[in-house]
């Protein structure tokens, strides 16, 4: 047992000899968090505006009607309009729109991406809405084009919607005056002959508040942590899996040390010294082992401190990150074991890290592959990292983590035990 | 010129010298591609319904109308639950966009004509922003319906007033049908058409490109190369290769192409494999695609390089190299789309190269765009490759 | 004779490589013993079996009474290992480098405290001991790759190679340094290619070449083995073949042995003063120069050459 404490602390020693060393490997992920901070900073609440504010828009009016010219005026609305319509008002700082009649020149700005998108109103929008003949039921269906960047997806994808909304406004007060004028013909209350004439100030009122009155209400509210506007707090979503990540490349980093201590003839001579192999490998696992908790503690604290990143309460995220950085050291082992170099070991460790990380979802949402690549997924402590942290940010307790430590304690076990056997095999 | 490839070609040998090696070589792009191109393809394929869990507490027509509203939409597909926590319980672990709240009360508010309210508990998700949308869109639709029948209602009892309630509330009825079916098939709508001629149903906000995974890609293989060069330094096989008569910077530059040509390599059998087996799709100008991923591997290539002359252990370059090409890419853009950046941001960003391979990469890859498109960026990025190759050098001559 | 490591039949395969094939030796206590045979011999493989590192394919070696292939814990505890290549943590220094490997050893901290000043003061460190391994010199690596060896107060010493690629006063120092362990009665085997070492160290020498032993004997039994013969080494220029020399001087009378090796004709014969003149004639009739000429006494070389018709170092 000494033993194992001598070697461990001496490759701790080395750790904390290579300063250079050690401050990058610790401060990239540090960084990287920074990175994301201001990244993201500019996101307030997951609402659909998203924090985004004034994108540049163009508007090409085609039609020769009164709705494509109101669609226009909804769209850059004045303080009288807002007046009338305060829901404009969101419009108005949502898009910085310039309205012109270029549809060519419009669309080679979206393609230069100086306009997040151009909008295109048909000819024939208002006879669509309100066919002249004043009968409802026009089979004229017209279609609003939103000519979008494809480089600024969610610009685009904003003014769209705005636009939709606006579109559905004007169809809610054209279907109002539409069957209200119907309801009242039929029912007798208003002689068809006379409707043409009448109806125009018989529904101006009711358009009016059809347009003015929102009955339903849409009240958000966010689950888990929550940044300082109200919104999604993305900083803390996103840093478990970069510490993941670098968990797990520290790890192959960590391990590979007994292939390079091979090469330099300190392997062997330990290997000759009165100390099991069982020994030697124990101490080396150790040392491994104490570099990831260090990293994880200072990744962890230093979210913490610096980003104000709440991994959850103490214990379970004690308890936890003690079996993912089992996990991770048992992987970086396992690929050293097989290697037959430092440097066979080193690409080993990338196609591992990197494939694990794919598949965890540090590059595509997880929930984009197909179910059997999900569960594949599992091998890897990236996936049971990723998700588990997320599940103690928003609050689980040891009672509902325990099946992932468990799992994380076999898997580490369980490679162990192999990289230990082949080892063994191998300086016999 | 010849003594340039010597070194590459000898670099090349080594690296190979176990004939494992070049198994793992082949082996890593194709297994990355593939993982991505499945994930990728499940992202730009025919877009699937986002799942809405629902807890209606209020069981009323309005409520279950909102629910049928939601459906005919097209977006989501709803999933019943009887209470929030039941809901929130079953999902645990599971990532979804929001929940759909009806509260009890609902339905009744509606049918006064006073407002109602409705909750969505969402999480921070890629889809959050369509849900909302789409539940917007039925519950506005839902609103103005009852609206105009009010409206009408009220107009029409002005106009000549009702027999008696039954009367009152056919009349309202019969207004709240047509007025239903009038808004369910809307004489206009808009429609969002993207300009590279992709189909995008709603653009969710962090949702990875086939551009940027290439590029963390290009990043970390060609930085890797830095460790090499370390070991190749301490080892004692640099110092020889400097007291041959070859000036420093055709050594480096001998080492620059051969570490290139092994990234090289590997870059095309990802673009390659990920297009022919899993369709990814890499743009409409493969001409473009070479020349800006060259010039792009050739800055990683003398950025590594430029790692290995100042690294003083392989494991500091190891540790440069991943944090460096994480740090690159994400802040490159590759982890995240530049628009949602601050000002400040994006210009501040715009001293990284992988700024401007992210965006050479996206005019080919996601607008479709040429090579008149990506000539700015690619003579950004070799020059940037000079200045490294630059520094490379001159952090030789003072060893 | 009082064996303190005895070989039996040692065969080390690598697949199909026949590395070490049939070793049989012994080693008395507080000699020097020295395995001498030329690059590739199998000398590195014998003693990473006797140091327990590699297992033999067949065959047993016991040391101090206990069995490498059965008892390899105790080996171990009796032997001191000093390899060829400078197994050392270059980031550590000399002080934290011998308490690391004498902790290995499982010295308690009082005598391992005692021991590293000592071991310190005997290999000249303690100036450097603070400095972090790297920062040596080669001759200063090597002398405290030896001083890790002896750390723990082994009864035998195994040196591989120890002076390898290192300035003439560093290995003038471990010569001596070898010597004086010896007459402290330190039992030493010794491996090297160098013919001076072995000559100037052992009581015995063992001649390995191709994974056999050879030869195996005190040097004044060895010499015997090529009689009183003495050596004659005619060095050419460098662009002749000493072929047909060689060959020609095959003939001459009192010539036992006459081989040709890179641009010198080695000739072993009976006095090599009365076979000079005759070499040089033949070698005018031959129109080939001589360059220079050698007289040796028989020695290890020599015997190298009868037994194998090669030299020692090529």
């Amino acid at each position: 047992m000494k033993q194992v404490l001598n070697i461990a602390w001496k490759d701790i020693k080395h750790m904390l000899r290579d300063r250079t060393g050690l401050v990058i490997n610790l401060a990239a992920p540090l960084l990287l968090t920074l990175a994301i901070a201001f990244a993201f900073s500019g996101i307030g609440s997951g609402s659909s505006d998203n924090g985004l504010k004034n994108i540049p828009v163009l508007v090409v009016n085609h039609d020769s009607g009164q709705f494509g010219a109101e669609l226009v005026q909804f769209l850059n609305p004045s303080a009288a309009d807002i007046a009338s319509y305060p829901n404009l008002q969101q419009i108005k700082d949502l898009l910085t729109v310039t309205v012109t009649s270029d549809e060519a020149g419009a669309r080679q700005q979206v393609n230069d991406g100086q306009a997040a998108a151009v909008i295109i109103i048909p000819a024939g929008f208002s006879d669509s809405l309100l066919p002249t003949g004043g009968t409802a039921n026009s089979q004229t269906h017209s279609v609003v084009q939103v000519f979008g960047d494809s480089n600024q997806q969610l610009k685009a994808s904003v003014t769209e919607s705005v636009v939709q909304s606006i579109i559905n406004q004007m169809v809610a007060g054209t279907v109002a005056g539409q069957v209200a004028i119907q309801q009242l013909i039929s029912s007798g209350r208003l002689p068809a002959a006379n409707a043409a004439q009448q109806a125009p100030s018989l529904i101006q009122p009711l358009v009016q508040n059809t347009l003015s009155t929102n009955l339903v209400a849409l009240d958000r509210q966010v689950e888990g942590p929550t940044s300082s506007s109200g919104g999604f707090d993305w900083l803390t979503y996103m840093a478990p899996s970069m510490a993941v990540l670098y968990l797990m490349f520290t790890m192959s980093q960590s391990a590979r040390t007994i292939l390079q201590e091979k090469q330099m003839g300190t392997l062997p001579r330990m290997l000759v010294s009165p100390v099991s192999r069982s020994t030697v490998l124990g101490g080396k696992l150790l040392g491994a082992y104490a570099d990831g908790l260090l990293l994880m503690a200072v990744l962890i604290l230093g979210g913490k401190f610096l980003f104000n990143i709440s991994y959850g309460a103490f214990l379970p995220v004690l308890l936890f990150t003690l079996a993912l950085v089992a996990a991770a050291t048992a992987w970086g082992m396992i690929e050293a074991a097989f290697a037959r170099s430092a440097a066979q070991a080193n690409q080993v460790g990338w196609i591992i890290n990197l494939s694990f990380a794919a598949l965890a979802g540090n590059f595509v949402p997880r929930t984009s592959f197909p179910v059997w690549m999900q569960q594949i997924g599992y091998i890897s402590p990236n996936a049971w990292g990723i998700e588990t942290y997320g599940k103690l940010i928003r609050g689980a307790s040891v009672a509902d983590i325990w099946p992932a430590i468990a799992i994380l304690v076999a898997m580490a076990i369980v490679l162990f035990g192999l990289s230990s056997i082949i080892f063994k095999r191998r300086f016999a | 010129m010849r003594k340039i490839f010597a070194i590459a070609w000898n670099d090349i040998k080594i690296e190979f010298s176990e004939r494992s090696t070049i198994i793992f070589y082949l082996i890593l792009p194709i297994v990355f591609t593939a993982i991505i191109g499945i994930g990728l393809s499940g992202s730009y394929g025919a877009s699937s319904k986002i799942n809405l869990p629902v807890v209606d507490e209020d069981n009323t027509t309005n409520a279950q109308k909102l629910k049928d509203v939601l459906n005919q939409n097209g977006v989501v597909t709803l999933t019943a639950y009887d209470t929030l926590k039941n809901a929130q319980k079953d999902l645990n672990g599971q990532s979804y966009a929001a929940i759909l709240v009806i509260p009890q009360g609902f339905g009744a508010a509606l049918e006064n004509g006073q407002s109602a309210h409705l909750t969505l508990v969402e999480q921070a998700s890629d889809d959050v922003m369509s849900v909302e949308q789409a539940v917007q869109s039925a519950s506005e639709q839902l609103g103005s319906a009852i609206t105009i029948a009010d409206q009408s209602t009220t107009l029409a009892a002005k106009m000549r007033p009702f027999a008696s309630n039954a009367d009152d509330q056919a009349y309202y009825q019969a207004n709240l049908d047509a007025a239903n079916q009038a808004l369910s098939n809307p004489p206009a709508r808009a429609e969002l058409v993207q300009n590279n001629g992709q189909n995008v149903a709603m653009a969710s906000s962090f949702k990875q490109s086939a551009a940027g995974q290439l590029v963390t890609w290009v990043l970390i293989t060609l930085l890797s190369g830095s460790e090499v060069f370390v070991n190749e330094r301490l080892g004692g096989t640099l110092k020889r290769l400097l007291t041959t008569p070859s000036s420093k910077a055709a050594i480096i530059t001998g080492k620059i192409v051969g570490r290139f040509l092994l990234g090289a390599v590997q870059i095309a059998l990802l673009v390659g494999v990920g297009a022919l087996l899993f369709k990814i799709n890499w743009g409409q100008d493969p001409l473009a695609l070479t020349v800006i991923l060259t010039a792009f591997a050739i800055t990683g290539t003398a950025l590594g390089v430029m790692l290995g002359a100042f690294a003083r252990t392989s494991r500091q370059a190891g540790g440069l190299s991943v944090m460096l090409s994480m740090l690159l890419a994400a802040l490159g853009g590759a982890w995240w789309p530049m628009e949602i950046t601050p000002a400040a941001y994006q210009t501040a960003v715009k001293v990284l190269p992988s700024t401007w391979a992210m965006s050479g990469l996206t005019n080919v890859v996601m607008s479709g765009q040429g090579l008149t498109a990506i000539l700015p960026q690619t003579g950004i990025l070799l020059g940037f490759a000079v200045v490294f190759f630059t520094i490379g050098v001159w952090k030789l001559k003072f060893e | 004779m009082n064996a303190i490591l005895e070989t039996h039949e040692l065969k080390k395969n690598f697949g199909d490589l026949l590395a070490v094939k049939g070793v049989s030796f012994a080693i008395e206590q507080g000699e020097i013993f020295s395995l001498l045979g030329p690059n590739g011999a199998g000398k590195t493989t014998t003693i990473s079996m006797l140091s327990t590192l590699l297992a033999p394919t067949s065959g047993d070696a016991t040391i101090g009474g206990y069995s490498i292939t059965r008892n390899p814990m105790q080996v171990r505890r009796l032997i001191g290992v000093v390899p060829q290549e400078i197994a050392l943590y270059e980031d550590l220094n000399a002080r934290e480098n011998l308490f690391f490997w004498g902790r290995m050893y499982g010295m308690n901290e009082r005598q391992l405290s005692r021991r590293v000043d000592e071991v310190l003061e005997q290999t000249g460190l303690v100036d450097k001991s603070k400095a972090a391994v790297k920062t040596y010199s080669g001759g200063m690596k090597r002398r405290l790759n030896i001083g890790v060896g002896l750390l723990h107060g082994p009864q035998i010493i195994f040196m591989d190679e120890p002076t390898v690629g290192i300035d003439p006063q560093s290995r003038r120092n471990i010569l001596d340094a070898v010597k004086d362990l010896n007459r402290q009665g330190m039992t030493v085997l010794y491996t090297t290619h160098y013919m001076e070492e072995a000559e100037e160290l052992s009581n015995r020498v063992g001649i390995i070449d191709h994974g056999q032993m050879i030869a195996c004997g005190t040097q004044r039994e060895l010499v015997q083995m090529v009689g009183q013969h003495e050596t004659l080494r005619l060095h050419l220029n460098d662009e002749t073949s000493g072929e047909p020399l060689s060959q020609a001087l095959h003939q001459l009378p009192g010539v036992f042995q006459a081989s040709s090796l890179d641009h010198q004709v080695v000739v072993m014969v009976n006095s090599a003063e009365e076979t000079l003149a005759p070499a040089i004639t033949k070698a005018n009739e031959l129109g080939i120069k001589i360059h220079s000429v050698e007289m040796e006494e028989p020695n290890l070389e020599a015997v190298f050459l009868h037994l194998t018709g090669r030299a020692l170092r090529d």
